[in-house]
């Protein structure tokens, strides 16, 4: 019984098929309990549906209190951007590594001739540096002044700009002026 | 599918679709023009603040009215509790005093009705007011609520069922 009165429910929203909806009407006209029912929802829908006041004027005064809550034209800052993360996870490696080198170039000090000067060189300590060929001069008289070292092995680079002859000489840091000029008279 | 660019006709055409609905949801559960202009500015507040977008506009139009109809129901149930907390204090009846025949003839059964929607449980009182107050269909109550037309379908019938036993409790004439 429940259920034909859930389908009265349903007839009187107009939410059945025609088929149904005339099986329902039928037995609308018969049942005295039915039509009590439907006059039942229909007293309800008439104190519920009550008249709406006010819609037009609030509909567009609605929309302009939302032009001004909501900018149309967002500065740079309150632009939404989407950045998919394998780009982002790549931008943030990129910016570390340049941020690394750019802290070890700007930051860390570079040596200068002076520093390694007061570097304290202890005896029995084999150390190799390196020397920009245009400060050969001053490594050597440096060599000289502290008349420390038992032996110095200078590489010469292989540049054009110079021709090996013979073996590299191995020579005592204190001889540096005393070195027997080659055959064409130079050192 | 742009449809929280304020300017765009998407929105235009959306609005115009939706705002009568929940309108007419916020004004006939609060009876009242300037609560219901102002639980429809925050209901499409909340929409254009919303993050995400929707696949079409109808799911943009059936998340507005379940916002509305969730906003004005709480906005609803808060008043009622202010409300009965000032009959308390001033020792008011909380019903009226006449007869449910003389309420009928006063032109106050409306106001009961509606109360006794109130009383309703959440699902019934959901789909009841989708229906009597937003005028929609089974489809579109089931869409807003996210259940099957079937269950709207019952949850209407008892909503009525159980409107009718709590009128009748209230000495309200109903058939």
């Amino acid at each position: 019984m429940s259920h034909e009165y859930q389908r009265l429910s349903s007839y009187f929203d107009n939410e059945l098929d025609d088929v149904t909806a005339g099986i329902v009407k039928r037995r609308l006209e018969n049942d005295k309990e039915a039509q009590k029912r439907y006059r039942r929802f229909a007293l309800l829908r008439e104190h519920l549906s009550t008249p709406v006041a006010g819609e037009e004027e609030t509909r567009e005064k609605v929309f302009r209190r939302l032009e001004r809550h909501v900018p149309q034209h967002p500065t740079v800052w309150q632009r939404r951007i989407t950045v998919p993360l394998p780009a982002l996870a790549a931008a943030a490696v990129v910016l570390v590594t340049v941020g690394v080198f750019a802290f070890r170039s700007l930051i860390l000090p570079v040596a200068s001739p002076d520093d390694v000067a007061d570097i304290p060189t202890p005896p029995d300590v084999d150390l190799t540096i390196t020397v920009d060929q245009l400060d050969i001069q001053e490594m050597l008289d440096w060599l000289n002044r502290r008349d420390m070292l038992d032996q110095v092995t200078i590489e010469l680079p292989d540049s054009p700009t110079f021709r090996l002859r013979g073996e590299p000489a191995l020579i005592r840091a204190s001889e540096i002026g005393r070195i027997p000029k080659g055959p064409d008279g130079n050192g | 599918m742009r449809y929280r660019d304020l300017n765009g006709p998407e929105f235009r055409a959306l609005y115009n679709e939706v705002f009568p609905i929940v309108y007419r949801i916020a004004f006939r559960v609060t009876e009242d023009v300037l609560v219901s202009e102002e639980l429809c500015h925050e209901a499409f507040v909340r929409y254009v603040e919303r993050d995400g977008s929707f696949p079409d506009a109808n799911q943009a139009k059936y998340w507005l009215i379940r916002v509305t109809k969730n906003l004005a129901l709480n906005y609803q149930k808060r008043r009622g509790r202010e409300r009965r907390a000032y009959q308390r204090a001033y020792f008011e009846p909380s019903h009226p005093s006449e007869s449910g025949e003389t309420a009928v003839l006063k032109g106050e059964a409306s106001a009961l009705v509606r109360a006794a929607v109130e009383k309703l449980p959440d699902k019934l009182k959901s789909v009841l007011v989708l229906k009597e107050y937003g005028e929609l269909s089974y489809r579109d109550i089931a869409e807003t609520l996210g259940i099957t037309e079937a269950n709207v379908k019952v949850r209407v019938f008892r909503a009525r069922e159980r409107l009718t036993t709590l009128l009748k409790e209230s000495d309200v004439y109903v058939p």
